[in-house]
């Protein structure tokens, strides 16, 4: 609908604005249909809440993630004295998840760009700490960053399955999925934080900043093998 | 006859039949949208579907108090941009399966001026075609083009004054056929410049 004041455009050549047949809309409209009618069950459901809903049921996932995590840590008073990282990786979270179940054409970029900050959050977080760092170079630091790598994964899982549900995309894009990863990986480090009293930075740049990157890698991964067999 | 939005609003309601008239309504359109742009025509109609079946996903979201159809063009271009990422091109303006049945009956002057208005919209920047078939061929409004394309008003206006120019120097030869010509949008920041230069002559003494 034209604003007043403002000038239509004339019709532009037919052969780049050729009318489509009937037949064709009524075949596409019958395919949709069919499509329409597999729309059912709890991802369906998830998916068509409204965003905000979306956006509350994703934050609700993370904050008991972390509430377990807490009622099992024997070192709150510890963590709590870096409260300065827990509230930005936090904030990080929640703009995250806000820019993931957004859509919009601008989004895409930002994703990208907001991923980069997500994925550079743990290392940082660590890069902070090096002066009280130890170095061991050992072996056992890298095995026992394994083992906390598997404890992240294990405790982000939950997020990962809710934003996976909560995805609108049938074919999400490159862009989403490194977001998803790159988020899950902050809310896993925030786990760690309480679980792993480690100060060693072979073990934590293994264990716990690598995170994100596993996860993004992880989805990447998953495309990939559901192209090649779907 | 219902509007959009009305439709949009039964439709939430629960009518699927308001869901339907929707699809007759809007997917003729679309569809020639992604003909224009992708080789395969198939994958046309599977991004159509896509483009309802996002609708269908975001149908709570939809805001009554706002049009529908700029809405359903973003879900649209954000569909198209997210299919020439994956397949690594950029859109190119196809004719296959649109000009033969109108090559006999328009002549072959129409056909060649459709082939080199496809090949200079090949031409111009990614972000000033996408605003030119909104704009063109689509019919949007510029305002509806702002708010799909998620750039401010004289931006969009830039955009397609620079694109139509480009374009119609790249055809300066060719006749397009009568009562059909390029269309013309002012540049919107001429005039500021005009301003500006009456400013800066006014102050020469």
């Amino acid at each position: 609908m034209s604003q007043p004041g403002e000038e239509k455009p004339q019709t532009a050549l037919p052969e780049l604005t050729a009318p489509t047949s009937g037949a064709e809309v009524r075949h596409l409209l019958a395919g949709l249909e069919a499509q329409l009618e597999k729309e059912k069950g709890l991802r369906a459901w998830l998916r068509s809440r409204p965003t905000s809903v979306r956006f509350a049921l994703a934050l609700c996932v993370v904050g008991a993630v972390l509430a377990l995590e807490i009622a099992r840590s024997q070192r709150v008073t510890e963590v709590l004295q870096n409260w300065s990282i827990l509230a930005g990786q936090t904030l990080l979270v929640v703009s995250g998840v806000s820019l993931y179940l957004r859509s919009g054409v601008l989004v895409s970029r930002s994703r990208l760009l907001f991923s980069g900050l997500l994925l550079l959050a743990a290392p940082f977080w660590v890069s902070l700490l090096v002066g009280r760092l130890g170095n061991s170079g050992h072996f056992e630091a890298l095995a026992s960053g394994l083992g906390c790598f598997a404890h992240g994964v294990f405790y982000s899982a939950p997020l990962a399955l809710m934003l996976l549900l909560l995805d609108r995309h049938d074919r999400p894009a490159s862009e989403s999925l490194i977001l998803r990863g790159a988020i899950i990986g902050v809310v896993g480090n925030l786990a760690l934080i309480w679980h792993c009293p480690s100060t060693d930075l072979l073990h934590l740049f293994s264990g716990h900043a690598g995170l994100g990157v596993g996860w993004v890698l992880g989805w990447l991964l998953w495309r990939r093998v559901g192209q090649i067999h779907g | 006859m219902r509007s959009d939005e009305e439709l949009m609003a039964a439709y939430v309601g629960g009518s699927a039949v308001a869901f339907r008239e929707l699809f007759e309504r809007h997917a003729p359109s679309l569809l020639r949208s992604m003909k224009r742009d992708l080789r395969a025509q198939e994958e046309a109609g599977d991004l159509v579907q896509q483009c309802f079946l996002q609708l269908h996903r975001a149908r709570l979201d939809f805001d009554p108090t706002q049009r529908l159809r700029p809405w359903l063009f973003t879900i649209a271009l954000n569909l198209k941009r997210e299919h020439f990422r994956r397949v690594k091109r950029r859109p190119e303006t196809s004719l296959e399966g649109i000009h033969e049945p109108h090559e006999a009956e328009r002549g072959a002057l129409r056909f060649e001026a459709a082939q080199a208005l496809a090949r200079a919209l090949d031409q111009v920047s990614k972000q000033q075609r996408e605003v030119i078939e909104l704009h063109w061929f689509d019919e949007l409004s510029f305002h509806e083009i702002a708010e799909v394309v998620g750039a401010t008003l004289s931006a969009v206006k830039v955009r397609a004054h620079r694109g139509y120019a480009k374009i119609r120097e790249i055809l300066a030869d060719l006749e397009l056929g009568p009562g059909l010509s390029i269309p013309v949008v002012p540049d919107p920041e001429a005039p500021r410049n005009s301003e500006l230069l009456a400013d800066v002559e006014g102050k020469t003494p």
